[in-house]
């Protein structure tokens, strides 16, 4: 199995990939603002003891050991979460071999079972992490209450304990000056959606994480419906203002991202936020065929994760200053499109 | 046009769960926020700091003189020492019997974050099916309160009986 952003079968669509993620509490230890050191190591290892036992799936990565750089790489996938990295307390990351499934052990909740899918893969995602729930639900008892579902530290979080969320890429309606409306209308509809490295972070490169805010009181099922209902309604918002582009202001998308090609494949010296911008439209310039340039081998989306800064430097093998990074995204990203 | 007021043109598609059965839906924006979510909700942050002004209005309120006090509850958590007042900075419980420490007060947030205080999904296997007659008798609970406070005696003392009926079969089993 390849990693969800090698799969080829996206490039060509608004969902770029599909997450759930699943909190749970062991019920015999504290949350882990309550716990001791040594609560959080004997945490760590029965849950780790109970998905190895479960079957050899995951392979188990010191998080807190591993070099920055690596931690940055597995931020910049999205696989661990910045929260993950805070703190002094034990932790485990356990981590399938495709790097689609992984599971983070004291992060703000005990146990975070997390399913990456490429595409819409939605419900895919939610069986994989359900099955995995049920495997370590076999050897420790969760926290779990009658009426309120699954216990988690945030009572944002109780309920099912569930989020998922999708990555979609949206850069007409960004060009056309109406995600900002877009977002302030979706957020009636019970969904959040932020840049793509979270909250407070600048969007960059069009692309959204869009995720469900409530996780009680409806099904997973029902959740994960409400999702995809927003999702596909957002899109076909971006499909009308891809046509509307098209038909009235063409010239300017053609000269957007026949810059953005020119830029991509001479530059010198180049910052991820403006080369994820270029990167989006050039993503935009095949799907609307406007682009007549040999398509590169990797998926776009992929190109915007090796440049990130963690990628960068664990590719060249050295901590490098911004301004070396820079260089090296300039190159990479020649390498790539002047050919 | 618009399959629930017939009036305005259907622009949003959804799905939605009617009766166990999955239903297509075509609605006008209206509608379709009406049935999507009932009331407005904004940021993370800001639904927090709406729960605590909620909280602090209806708990805390000095009667009469119409005065928010500060919530100054000095609750501590049985299990994990957790103070009210830390949970209310911090916005972490310290553990699953806070939630049963500060009871009242987690009701009024889940009210307030969630929309709901009925979990409705997935449960853990172990619980088997003692926790379905633990939820029907918890909703026949809620029921009977509100029969209650209409005064409809007859359908009270009916709801009653069914949950005495509930509770037997479970302590049986
Ligand atoms: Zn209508
Ligand atoms: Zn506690």
């Amino acid at each position: 199995m390849t990693p969800w952003y090698q799969e080829a079968l996206t490039d060509e669509n608004e969902i770029l990939s599909s997450r759930v993620r699943l909190a749970r509490n062991i019920k015999r230890y504290p949350f882990r603002r309550k716990m001791t050191s040594s609560d959080a190591a004997a945490m760590v290892s029965e849950a780790s003891e109970a998905v190895t036992m479960a079957g050899n799936f995951f392979r188990k990565l010191e998080i807190q050991t591993l070099a920055k750089t690596e931690q940055t790489v597995f931020l910049e996938k999205h696989i661990i979460s910045p929260e993950f990295l805070n703190g002094n307390l034990p932790k485990g990351l356990l981590i399938s071999d495709d790097q689609n499934v992984s599971i983070m052990l004291n992060e703000e909740d005990h146990v975070r079972i997390q399913a990456i899918k490429p595409g819409e893969g939605l419900t895919l995602a939610y069986e994989t992490a359900g099955q995995i729930d049920d495997l370590i639900e076999e050897r420790v008892e969760f926290a779990f209450h009658t009426d309120y579902g699954y216990l988690t530290a945030c009572p944002t979080n109780t309920g099912t304990g569930l989020r998922a969320s999708y990555m979609i890429h949206l850069p007409c309606l960004t060009k056309s000056d109406l995600s900002n409306n877009l977002l302030q209308q979706i957020t009636k509809f019970g969904v959040a959606i932020r840049g793509i490295y979270g909250e407070g972070t600048a969007p960059m490169g069009s692309i959204y994480q869009i995720s469900n805010q409530k996780t009680l009181g409806k099904s997973e099922e029902e959740i994960i419906l409400s999702l995809q209902n927003v999702t596909r309604n957002v899109i076909s918002n971006e499909q009308k203002a891809r046509e509307t582009l098209l038909t009235t202001r063409k010239s300017y998308l053609e000269d957007a991202i026949y810059r953005a090609y020119g830029i991509l494949s001479n530059a010198r010296m180049i910052s991820a936020k403006e080369a994820m911008d270029l990167l989006s439209d050039i993503r935009l310039g095949f799907i609307t065929k406007i682009l007549d340039a040999p398509k590169p081998a990797k998926q776009i989306y992929q190109i915007m994760m090796e440049i990130q800064p963690g990628h960068l430097q664990r590719n060249a093998g050295e901590e490098m200053s911004e301004q070396e990074r820079d260089i090296t995204r300039a190159a990479y990203l020649r390498e790539i499109f002047s050919s | 046009m618009c399959e629930k007021c017939n009036t305005k043109p259907a622009s949003v598609h959804m799905q939605q769960f009617l009766g166990g059965q999955k239903v297509e839906l075509h609605l006008c924006q209206d509608c379709a926020f009406k049935i999507e979510n009932p009331e407005m909700l904004g940021s993370l942050e800001n639904i927090f700091k709406g729960f605590l002004d909620q909280l602090n209005t209806k708990y805390f309120n000095n009667a009469g003189t119409g005065k928010v006090q500060q919530v100054r509850s000095t609750k501590v958590c049985s299990r994990c020492n957790m103070t009210f007042d830390k949970f209310k900075t911090g916005g972490r419980l310290g553990c699953d019997v806070c939630y049963q420490s500060f009871a009242k007060e987690v009701e009024v947030l889940l009210k307030n974050v969630q929309g709901s205080t009925r979990h409705e999904g997935k449960y853990p296997r172990r619980m088997g099916a003692g926790i379905l007659s633990k939820r029907q008798v918890s909703e026949l609970r809620s029921q009977l309160k509100s029969a209650i406070e209409i005064e409809n005696f007859e359908e009270a003392a009916r709801l009653r009986d069914e949950i005495r009926a509930l509770e037997s079969t479970e302590v049986t089993q």
